[in-house]
């Protein structure tokens, strides 16, 4: 059976093209528009990793995140977190402190290497065709 | 308490070089030409050896002559001659007396004076040089009690000014004891104190974050003798961010003595900074984001979309988003080159009708398109008013094609203009979606989009903050937007009526009856 992620981002390009890069991959992608279809989607069926945006109309994706670090069921899952806004990770690593992210990504970003960081978060063997990485990437 | 540091009676520094370094140095160019001290005084040598002289006279003819007789002869001639000497002084003392008593006659008298020419110049030397150190202290005098005054002045202006200056500003000894504070500092101290019953000064006691900022600049070297510092203080039960300047302050020989503290709030520098901070992620989320796409579906296209259909679909979005970043850094640039003034403001004397009317023309086209109905409702009366036609014409067209994007289709926009006091006022109708009462607020704010509307239409969010901009910043102007959600919106400019050229308002009105 495929791993379930989920795919949450008020950009639809963006959700339909990281949808489409992981379906090739492999996954069993959902897509969710905004934090709140994304949390129910959530609680329905848990996947096995969260790709979320940070910059969001109304609940963000590090309030979703702690809503998900605070639940008893979604406590351990892995996220990696989408943003547009590098130039203040620092700030917003306040906001991000404590929410256990596998990753931050930066956008614009390579959907071959966010598959590549997916394979490394959930422990899987990379394909060697997706091994490199860019500076796009900054884990922490 | 404040007061003391600048009471004068406390030996305030004086400026010496206004002072003679040395008071009793008086010069000695009297009238008279005195001869030296040295050679007067002649009452002692007259009297006194002729007194001794007829002492020793009895004495010596006692024990010579062994006869009181011939010592008692000798005796009676050594008293003549006394008393001949006395009569003299005496006479030459009376022409002397004469001769000062007419200061007009000084120099002759003083040639006739004969043997107490020397004792009589040298009382008038010393007389005359007395006189003109007394006239020297007291003209020292004066200018000194002149000097304090005009001190005294100054400081309780400073005083005053500085009590005027809206920066708490304090002054330390070279104790720390707060030995002044102007009305501003006193105004702080009792905010932070938060009880009018508490000295003022006992607050200070309080600011450990000031006491410290102190020591740390007591501690620097002469080089470096200024501090800064930002510290947060309670005031009243609100938490004002400060900046805090402390610096040294050193006396005549260079000894460190107080220290001054400057207190500026910086609350709206803080909130800018940020504003800043916000505009710049806003940038930065605005521009990746469409890039984001942009750069998804190209690789996409690369890698793994073979499709034709897929690939034709993929290039539509990429399309999309580069129009979008296209707009986007327009309006950036648009903004920019306003708000820095490249766009050099030309503002004239015209009719707002006028310019509403070119706004109409430009978005007629596109509300066709959507057959929505635009109502021209301009006022009939020529609304005279000093703008720049291409910017102020931007500002309406900007309203209008908002109007034409959020409205839908069979729709109906109107544009009014009319008088109102010493305004004229602008406003946009429309019967669209409407905005909800939570977003009024923050609908001029850059970047800023309605949520439940952003949808609807593409847009950067910079429209209606450049409109803001144009309406105040540019033509003193004012905004506002009331709405109502599927019912519609009404924005109004208002700005102040009347040309700058020639002529009153009562003459353009007269005009436009013409």
């Amino acid at each position: 059976m495929s791993p379930r992620i989920i795919v949450c981002d008020d950009e639809p390009h963006i959700v339909r093209a990281i949808s489409l890069k992981f379906s090739r991959a492999g996954f069993d992608v959902h897509g969710a528009a905004d934090a709140e279809a994304c949390w129910e989607l959530l609680r329905k069926h848990p996947p096995a990793l969260l790709i979320t945006d940070y910059t969001m109309p109304g609940m963000n994706g590090a309030q979703l995140v702690r809503r998900i670090r605070e639940s008893k069921s979604l406590a351990d899952l892995p996220v990696i977190m989408l943003t547009a806004r590098g130039f203040e990770l620092a700030e917003q690593s306040v906001e991000l402190n404590g929410l256990d992210l596998s990753a931050i990504v930066n956008k614009p970003f390579s959907p071959r290497e966010l598959v590549v960081k997916a394979y490394e978060v959930l422990g899987y063997e990379a394909e060697p065709s997706t091994a490199a990485y860019r500076d796009s990437y900054s884990s922490i | 308490m404040a007061t003391d540091f600048f009471d004068l009676s406390q030996s305030g520094p004086l400026d010496r070089g206004s002072l003679p370094a040395d008071p009793m140095s008086v010069s000695d160019s009297g009238p008279l030409p005195i001869p030296p001290a040295h050679q007067g005084t002649l009452l002692l040598p007259l009297c006194l050896p002729s007194i001794a002289l007829g002492m020793v006279a009895v004495v010596l003819g006692t024990w010579l002559f062994k006869s009181p007789s011939a010592s008692l002869f000798t005796f009676a001639g050594s008293l003549s001659g006394l008393l001949i000497t006395i009569a003299l002084f005496r006479r030459q003392e009376a022409a002397a007396i004469a001769t000062l008593n007419r200061p007009d006659v000084r120099s002759a008298g003083l040639d006739s004076t004969g043997v107490f020419r020397s004792l009589l110049g040298e009382l008038i030397h010393r007389v005359e040089r007395h006189e003109s150190k007394s006239r020297e202290l007291t003209d020292q005098r004066a200018r000194l009690e002149a000097r304090a005054h005009l001190l005294k002045t100054q400081v309780r202006r400073l005083i005053h000014t500085l009590d005027l200056v809206e920066q708490p500003v304090f002054l330390l000894d070279s104790g720390n004891t707060l030995v002044y504070r102007n009305a501003a500092a006193t105004t702080l101290l009792n905010a932070v104190s938060g009880n009018p019953e508490i000295p003022a000064a006992s607050a200070w006691d309080s600011m450990a974050s000031l006491k410290s900022l102190v020591e740390s600049v007591r501690n620097r070297s002469a080089a470096a003798d200024k501090r800064t510092a930002e510290l947060e203080l309670k005031c009243a039960g609100e938490l004002i961010t400060y900046r805090a300047e402390a610096a040294n302050l050193y006396d005549d020989d260079g000894r460190q003595t107080s220290v001054s503290i400057v207190l500026s709030d910086i609350r709206e520098q803080v909130l800018e900074t940020a504003k800043q901070a916000q505009f710049v992620s806003s940038v930065s989320h605005e521009l990746k984001t469409p890039l984001a796409s942009i750069r998804a579906y190209t690789e996409l296209l690369m890698d793994d979309v073979d499709d034709p259909d897929e690939r034709l679909e993929l290039l539509q979005f990429i399309d999309e988003q580069v129009d979008r970043l296209t707009r986007l850094v327009n309006n950036l640039l648009n903004f920019a080159r306003v708000e820095s003034g490249v766009i050099k403001v030309q503002r004239e004397d015209v009719d707002v009708n006028r310019i509403a009317r070119k706004a109409l023309e430009v978005v007629a086209s596109a509300a066709k398109e959507k057959q929505i109905a635009i109502v021209d409702e301009l006022s009939d009366l020529y609304l005279p008013a000093h703008l720049d036609v291409d910017l102020f014409g931007q500002a309406i067209i900007n309203l209008l094609s908002n109007a034409v994007k959020y409205t839908p289709k069979g729709g109906q926009i109107r544009l009014r203009t009319r008088m109102q006091d010493t305004e004229a006022v602008i406003e946009v109708q429309d019967n669209g979606m409407g905005i909800p009462v939570d977003a009024l607020p923050r609908l001029f704010e850059r970047f800023y989009r309605v949520p439940q509307n952003s949808k609807a239409a593409p847009g950067t969010g910079l429209g209606l903050a450049l409109v803001k901009y144009i309406v105040t910043n540019i033509h003193d102007g004012a905004i506002s937007a009331a709405s109502q959600v599927h019912q519609g919106s009404v924005f109004s400019i208002r700005i102040p009526l009347g040309h700058r050229g020639r002529g009153s308002r009562a003459s353009q009105l007269q005009k436009s009856v013409n």
